[in-house]
């Protein structure tokens, strides 16, 4: 059997098939009505919301904020979250979000919506005016890829 | 009816209302925020809902210095003969968030979604 195809059957089972119908039409309703960046945008209001819904316990450093992102994705089932610091930025990689992989590399606006999610919990963590998380594109539907950084 | 009545019915008028707002990247939520009969202004709603956002964050430093500045004017003697109020450590997070904002602006920092948000 192709790998690509065994990678795509389990990428599915990361979705509720209860759910998957629903939320590949309103996907592509979505990219029929809006341009790509609007529904980025859109989606990382979601997101943001989501942290609000979602708050973490206190952290006081990077390791233990990301053991309580991972402690929320976990119970959710929506894959894991590895941070790391690099000069002038931290990167973020988020494995296994299950929308990432039901709508595909294709739909790069929907990588907003974890954006929004980790700009609300950096936000609630003290995140100072002038950061702010972005998203970076990329091609894997397994891993979306996140900078947080000076952006202003 | 007046126009700021007729502007709450119309999408037209939703968007007019997010347009006065200072800072529109900040995510709102106007589920708690009641409908507003007769003749009040957007402004009244910015008064009377105010964003969910988080407070800025205040320095571990100042944070430590505030419940001195608090202290009842006769507590003050106590306080000096103790010595020197201790300043509280930064967290490593905020020395990160710290030296984040001091390291140069990425070239790539201005992404699509970044200058749709600055519009």
């Amino acid at each position: 059997m192709d790998a690509s195809l065994l990678l795509d059957h389990y990428r599915m089972q990361a979705c509720s098939r209860q759910w998957r119908g629903f939320l590949q039409a309103m996907a592509d309703e979505f990219a029929d009505a809006l341009p790509d960046a609007e529904l980025a945008r859109l989606m990382a209001r979601m997101g943001e919301r989501f942290a609000l819904a979602h708050p973490l316990a206190p952290a006081d450093d990077l390791a233990v904020l990301q053991a309580a992102c991972n402690g929320i994705w976990s119970n959710l089932d929506w894959g894991s979250a590895q941070f790391s610091e690099q000069p002038g930025e931290v990167t973020i990689e988020h494995l296994g979000a299950p929308l990432s992989a039901l709508l595909g590399a294709g739909a790069s606006w929907a990588g907003g919506f974890l954006e929004g999610v980790y700009r609300g919990w950096f936000q609630a963590a003290g995140m100072l005016p002038g950061l702010d998380v972005q998203h970076l594109p990329g091609t894997s539907a397994d891993v979306s890829r996140y900078v947080l950084a000076r952006v202003a | 009816m007046s126009a700021d009545a007729e502007s709450h019915d119309d999408v037209a008028g939703l968007f007019k209302r997010l347009g006065r707002r200072d800072d529109t990247r900040q995510y709102h939520d106007f589920s708690a925020t009641p409908a507003l009969p007769g003749k009040q202004t957007a402004d009244a709603v910015a008064q009377a809902a105010p964003d969910p956002v988080m407070p800025p964050p205040v320095p571990a430093a100042a944070a430590a210095v505030a419940p001195a500045a608090n202290r009842p004017a006769g507590a003050s003697h106590t306080a000096s003969a103790a010595g020197p109020v201790q300043v509280a450590p930064a967290s490593s997070l905020q020395v990160l968030f710290q030296r984040l904002l001091e390291a140069p602006l990425r070239p790539s920092a201005q992404s699509p979604l970044a200058r749709l948000r600055t519009r």
